[in-house]
């Protein structure tokens, strides 16, 4: 059963059987919208996703604006994940950087994604806490990419010293080294 | 006179909560509190935590109240030894199976009352939840929405390019 706290916003863009038919997230999402001031939502809009309830709320004309992506990160500092402080967020992406070093197998991901650096990628609130964390870049396990080892150097740039531990078998390796020597300084 | 092994613990919406001061200490924030106000028969007031969080943290803190023990020395081995080598136990799995909400309260809980085992377990927990899924798999499981840029994401897309061409 929904809260009743937030039907007073809802009651005049939707009928009472269409608000009881979302799942529970849905309710949410809207009620978390209207509250902040967003338009109605169309029911025959919505299939119930965050993207979807989002989408047909905020960005009905199908065009990118600057506030558009101002409002989808407003979204994303609401959503309950978001609501955890960075130190937080920060020691759980270190947990699945140690879950997943080490592990050949989780180590690529869906989608060719280095594991744990996929993160960076899932929103800007992730992305500012990994790439301005010293404490995530300061130790890298290289497998045998040079590409990856460039990766890690340019996104490790804000942190004052970095530690990569190369395998010696690793095909790159002098390629790999000749990368790390131009950051020797931090090394 | 109330009995002195015990205190009362006071949450956001003024619920109450008589506890035993030993699983109380497993809070460090609560730990020193304690210190500080002596033998006393005053509530504690929590005021960031709501009585469905406090109920799980008290819930959790009776569970592990033999734990502290264990874990009350230094932490020789440092922060990221810590987190690999604990493991997350099924009681503790069960216990954080509730809705997202509660479960991210809860942690956030943790961490202000420094309850350094309830938040390591919390991450863990999350960070299982989150392991091996792709960006956007990620997104829908926390109602997460792209807000990256078409440029943002132009430069996403380069620096993961050397992964596709593997």
């Amino acid at each position: 059963m929904h809260p009743p706290c937030d039907h007073h916003v809802l009651r005049f863009a939707h009928t009472p059987a269409y608000l009881g038919s979302l799942s529970e997230d849905a309710y949410a999402h809207l009620s978390r919208l209207s509250m902040a001031g967003y338009p109605p939502i169309s029911p025959f809009e919505q299939d119930g996703s965050a993207e979807a309830i989002w989408r047909s709320a905020v960005f009905p004309s199908k065009q990118i604006t600057i506030q558009d992506q101002l409002s989808r990160s407003s979204w994303n500092g609401g959503v309950p994940v978001n609501r955890l402080p960075p130190e937080i967020l920060l020691e759980i992406f270190q947990a699945l950087k140690t879950m997943t070093e080490d592990d050949s197998e989780m180590w690529m991901i869906p989608g060719n994604y280095v594991s744990w650096t996929a993160f960076s990628h899932v929103c800007r609130t992730w992305r500012d806490v990994i790439c301005n964390s010293a404490q995530l870049w300061r130790d890298i396990h290289v497998k045998d990419q040079l590409q990856w080892v460039e990766l890690c150097l340019s996104s490790s740039f804000s942190t004052a010293d970095a530690s990569f531990t190369v395998p010696h078998h690793a095909k790159d390796a002098p390629e790999m080294d000749a990368s790390a020597t131009r950051d020797c300084d931090r090394m | 006179m109330g009995d002195s092994n015990r205190l009362t613990l006071v949450a956001s919406d003024g619920g109450k909560f008589v506890v035993d001061k030993e699983v109380v200490q497993m809070s460090v924030l609560l730990k020193n509190m304690i210190e500080d106000l002596g033998e006393t028969d005053e509530s504690i007031p929590i005021p960031n935590v709501t009585s469905p969080v406090l109920t799980k943290v008290i819930e959790f803190c009776e569970n592990h109240r033999t734990d502290a023990a264990r874990t009350d020395g230094p932490n020789v081995d440092g922060d990221d030894a810590r987190m690999r080598t604990a493991v997350v136990s099924d009681w503790d799995r069960q216990f954080f199976d509730v809705d997202q909400d509660l479960m991210f309260e809860i942690i956030v809980a943790a961490n202000y009352l420094d309850i350094k085992s309830l938040v390591d377990v919390g991450c863990k927990v999350v960070a299982d939840m989150i392991k091996g899924k792709s960006p956007q798999e990620i997104r829908d499981l926390f109602d997460i929405v792209n807000d990256f840029s078409p440029e943002e994401e132009a430069a996403l897309r380069k620096e993961n390019e050397w992964a596709n061409d593997r």
